[in-house]
């Protein structure tokens, strides 16, 4: 566990919109798949990842409802909404602008 | 907006969602550490481990979901709802105790704005002025008549009044320079009225025609006086008070153009004013206006008189309203300068030059007054005792908030641990003192509105059925004292919060029941808190000793003995002279109506006198001093009291020596009367006192006094009086006034007042004698109808109401610092139960348990006695002058409250006492 990365403020709402993009998913599918895509670098732990989500539906970025998940256990899952879609768009050009300034400053020196 | 919705009521659905989902998170965990190849437990712990602090996660999805303010407030209000719910004892004390404090001061303070401060009920009263003369020498005057709408010292140091002369009214009308009304007015008139039912007494003030302009008062039917109804040749006319009209009339129109007879005179009704207005001053109320002019026609004759239209006869109270643009003192000037002229010209000037004689233009909202000093001082005692109710009830409050703290000390230590946040618990905190607040000052406007009501009541007249005033619940004032009694919740309900929030939580959780004995914290809390029931015991012991002298004074005053038998004896007064009798037939028909009472089944004797006994009625008279050369000015001073025959025997007042009066003494007192008094001294009947002082040692029956050289030599010398009898000392006019050497002389001419010793209750003799008296003559009135009992109970009324208030305050305080001891005490057994637990297993009896408890409250109630006997001894110095037979600082008062205090302190003391010793070892060492 060396090697993990402390998220960057908003970082993680980004990360919950983008995963969430893909399919409806609940909370602990979320962090999972985090942290398999980012090779166990970026770990999630519920003690913020769920302040988050329930942030994030006050927003209205996200939706909820209880449904069933493998082996007959209900769990709450989470999906994005058109307004999340348009934040997830947005966000993700922030993302972009914000890593290539970065990129260009380590570049320099 | 439907999920923000479902986020601000659904709480507690909200609540078990998110426990839901971190368990499902949790378990899909273990589910993973499963089948990474861990045991069942390893799983669970290492996910746990992974998992981190749910209850962190939990108040953070809280704040989340809360998000608003008033979410958090609806919660928080909640749970101090239940909280005070959890502890009905607790809330119910504090609740009433600042319902009391709130309440009680309310109510006295709104009084004493209604006395005090209160709006006069004409229009634009701040604009209203009345001419008060100021000199450095009282005014030469024949006569001066106050009626107490403003203090009169007319020949004090730097004299100063309100009554002015008729003239001097009339030269400002004349001049009509800076007032555009002016009005003058006198105080109360009796007045025999006739023609509407049996003749009664009623109380009439003369005006001056523009006076119902000058205050703006409207008439409610028919119309107020005219300049033209205020001349000596109008017919006369009349106007009546709303509420008399009411209750004399019934309320009908068909009252207007209404003729009665007023001392005989014939009067017509014009109009009735308005309902709100009853009379510039407090307690001058009047049933009936007649315009000033008429005066002649109905002052009865050989009561002043003559020389009512002169300078130097002043009877007179003067208003007026300043011309717009006029500033105030402008017109002063304007009316002093008039005044100086008038007072120092004619041949007998009023003032000399150098007396600066000068008018003062006082607003009418200022300066009237009017004698409410008796209403006045025992509401300004009040005020001191319910003021040091409020200051107990706020310290009891404070202690009873700090030491629940102190007990919640281990819950707040909790909470925290278990990842609350320091500003939530301290919003709780104040959420649940301001919730106790609230309800303590919706408590205390219930009691504030009756109170008031009730105080009205009680320091009203009892003989009027109507309050002289209405006092009604003074908002500001409430304000006020719920804003100091809120402010005390949340400091005190704040500071401990705010300390309890910052307690050590290791060393919290782990010592158990709150504060652990040996925690240097829960010391210096208790300190305060032992602090604030000293200072609510010696506030306690304050207001005790206040209403022990009052009790004391009030005793006294009625356990006095006054020289003769109060019991069963009938007053009443009748003035034949406004029904037309006149010199000798008034005497004729007392002496008829005497007979004719005593002959009146039930009625013992009967007799009449100027004034009756202990009726605050006095008549003192100056006389060369008895044995002093003749030459000499050596003057004293004796009070006199012209009496009718048998007055001592129907008073039961005891003969030591000599006779009473006989026909023959009461035809030369009326052969003295005249203008030309005859030869023979007019025979007296003396006291002891009179004796002791001027004829010590000497038979003092047939010594003459008085007989002074005319002033005059054309004039006859006075024939003085001579002594026929001595009688035991008995108190004039007042119970408070000691009793000066006194002379009885016989009663001839003018008004009185008769005793009627009975052998029944007096008052049920009142419809015989006044049937007597109509069939005598129907234009005879009866009036100032009471027993001789009654009489003094409203001479010490003030007393009484005071005495009343103060016990009831003082016992408030007393049972408010008990409970403040008591809540305090049972909180330290609470506390304290390990420790106590500890010390019987290691053997301790039952007593010295008992003493653990004590000492400590024995320390508290000793100090806040010894203080508050100390502040007493200054305070109730104050209280000299209302006091009677009892010293501000007498020692007996001092000790009977002390031993009262300890009593009932040590009573509140047994119950948690009791509580420690039956404290069991084993369950107190294992008490987590």
């Amino acid at each position: 566990m060396g090697n993990q990365i402390d998220l960057l403020q908003g970082t993680l709402d980004l990360l919950i919109l983008k995963t969430l993009a893909l399919e409806p998913i609940h909370g602990w599918g979320i962090a999972q798949r985090i942290q398999q895509i980012s090779k166990d670098v970026l770990q999630v732990g519920q003690g913020s990842l769920y302040p988050a989500l329930h942030r994030l539906e006050q927003r209205g970025w996200i939706d909820s409802e209880w449904s069933t998940s493998d082996n007959n256990r209900r769990a709450k899952f989470y999906s994005l909404t058109r307004a999340g879609r348009n934040q997830l768009e947005k966000e993700l050009g922030e993302w972009e602008r914000l890593s290539a300034a970065i990129a260009l400053v380590l570049q320099q020196s | 907006m439907l999920r923000k919705l479902r986020g601000f009521f659904g709480g507690q659905s909200q609540e078990n969602d998110a426990n839901d989902e971190l368990r499902f998170h949790l378990e899909k965990e273990v589910e993973q550490n499963i089948a990474k190849g861990m045991s069942a437990e390893e799983a669970r712990r290492q996910a746990l481990i992974a998992f981190g602090g749910v209850q962190q996660t939990r108040e953070t999805l809280r704040e989340v979901h809360r998000g608003r303010f008033f979410e958090s407030l609806f919660q928080d209000l909640r749970y101090g709802w239940r909280m005070l719910r959890k502890s009905p004892a607790f809330t119910i004390i504090a609740m009433l105790t600042l319902a009391l404090g709130i309440g009680a001061n309310t109510a006295i303070f709104s009084l004493i704005d209604a006395v005090v401060f209160r709006s006069m009920p004409i229009s634009d009263p701040e604009h209203m002025v009345f001419l008060e003369w100021h000199a450095n020498h009282g005014p030469q005057t024949v006569t001066y008549w106050g009626f107490g709408d403003c203090e009169d010292n007319s020949d004090g140091p730097n004299p100063s009044g309100c009554s002015l002369p008729l003239p001097f009214f009339k030269e400002i009308q004349k001049q009509g320079t800076v007032f555009s009304h002016v009005a003058a007015y006198t105080g109360n008139q009796q007045l025999d009225l006739s023609g509407n039912g049996p003749a009664r007494m009623i109380r009439s003030q003369f005006v001056s025609g523009d006076y119902f302009g000058t205050i703006g008062i409207h008439a409610h039917l028919g119309r107020l006086f005219l300049e033209s109804d205020d001349t000596p040749d109008a017919s006369p006319v009349t106007i009546l008070n709303y509420g008399f009209w009411q209750s004399a009339f019934g309320g009908s129109p068909s009252a207007i153009g209404k003729t009665i007879r007023l001392n005989g005179t014939v009067f017509t009704i014009i109009g009735v004013t308005e309902p709100k207005f009853d009379a510039l001053t407090l307690s001058n109320k009047f049933e009936m206006w007649v315009p000033l002019a008429k005066h002649s026609l109905l002052a009865p004759p050989m009561v002043l008189n003559a020389g009512r239209e002169q300078m130097d006869s002043w009877w007179l109270v003067l208003v007026a309203r300043i011309k717009p643009g006029i500033p105030v003192t402008q017109a002063q000037e304007a009316i002093s300068l008039l005044f100086r002229n008038e007072m120092l010209k004619g041949d007998k000037p009023i003032f000399k030059a150098e007396n600066e004689p000068r008018i003062r233009l006082g607003t009418a909202t200022q300066g009237f007054g009017g004698s409410q000093e008796d209403t006045l001082r025992p509401l300004y005692v009040m005020m001191l005792c319910v003021g040091v109710v409020l200051l107990i009830a706020c310290a009891n409050v404070a202690g009873l908030l700090l030491a629940r703290s102190a007990a919640r000390q281990r819950e707040m230590a909790v909470r925290l641990a278990l990842g609350a946040k320091r500003g939530r618990l301290v919003l709780q905190m104040l959420t649940e003192s301001l919730l106790l607040s609230t309800g303590g000052g919706a408590l205390g406007l219930l009691l504030a509105v009756w109170g008031a009501r009730a105080l009205t009541i009680m320091v009203s007249d009892p003989a009027s059925n109507q309050p002289a005033f209405s006092a009604h619940v003074d908002w500001r004032v409430l304000a006020f004292t719920a804003g100091i009694s809120i402010l005390t919740g949340i400091v005190f309900g704040l500071a401990p919060a705010l300390r309890g929030s910052d307690i050590g939580l290791a060393s919290s959780l782990k010592s158990g029941n709150g504060g652990s004995s040996a925690a240097p914290s829960g010391g210096r809390r208790i300190t305060l808190g032992g602090a604030l029931v000293a200072v609510q015991m010696a506030l306690a012991i304050v207001v005790l000793v206040t209403a022990g002298l009052l009790i004391r004074t009030l005793s006294n005053l009625k356990n006095l003995n006054p020289g003769f038998d109060t019991h069963n004896v009938l007053l009443f007064g009748i003035d034949p002279r406004l029904a037309g009798y006149k010199g000798q037939q008034v005497d004729n028909l007392f002496h008829n109506l005497q007979n004719k009472f005593s002959a009146v089944p039930g009625v013992t004797s009967a007799s009449y006198s100027w004034m009756p006994l202990l009726s605050g009625g006095l008549n003192t008279q100056s006389f060369h001093r008895p044995g002093a050369p003749r030459e000499s000015k050596d003057h004293v001073e004796a009070d006199s009291l012209p009496i009718g025959p048998g007055f001592f025997s129907t008073m039961h007042v005891p003969f030591l020596n000599g006779r009473d009066f006989t026909q023959a003494d009461y035809a030369v007192a009326t052969g003295n009367t005249g203008d030309k008094p005859g030869s023979q001294p007019t025979p007296v009947i003396v006291n002891q006192e009179f004796v002791r002082k001027y004829f010590p040692g000497r038979n003092p029956i047939g010594e003459r006094f008085a007989d002074a050289e005319p002033i005059e030599h054309d004039q006859p010398r006075d024939p003085g009086y001579t002594i026929v009898g001595v009688v035991a000392d008995a108190k004039y006019n007042r119970l408070r006034r000691e009793i000066k050497p006194t002379f009885y002389s016989p009663q001839v001419g003018g008004d009185a007042f008769f005793e009627l010793r009975s052998a029944v209750d007096p008052l049920t003799l009142v419809p015989t004698i006044k049937r007597l008296v109509n069939s005598e003559n129907e234009d005879l009135a009866l009036f100032r109808i009471a027993t001789q009992t009654q009489a003094i109970d409203r001479q010490v009324s003030s007393e009484r109401i005071t005495a009343e208030l103060a016990s009831f305050f003082g016992l408030l305080a007393l049972v408010l610092a008990c409970l403040g001891l008591y809540g305090l005490l049972s909180y330290e057994v609470t506390r304290r139960t390990r420790e106590i637990g500890i010390r019987m297993a290691i053997g301790a009896q039952s007593h010295n348990v008992v003493r653990l408890v004590l000492t400590k409250a024995v320390g508290l109630i000793l100090s806040g006695a010894a203080v508050g006997i100390v502040v007493s001894l200054a305070v109730t110095r104050l209280l000299t002058s209302f006091l009677f037979g009892v010293k501000a600082g007498d020692p007996g008062t001092l000790i009977a409250v002390a031993a009262l205090l300890g009593l009932v302190a040590l009573v509140a003391c047994y119950i948690p006492a009791r509580r420690a010793t039956r404290v069991d070892p084993l369950v107190a060492l294992r008490y987590e």
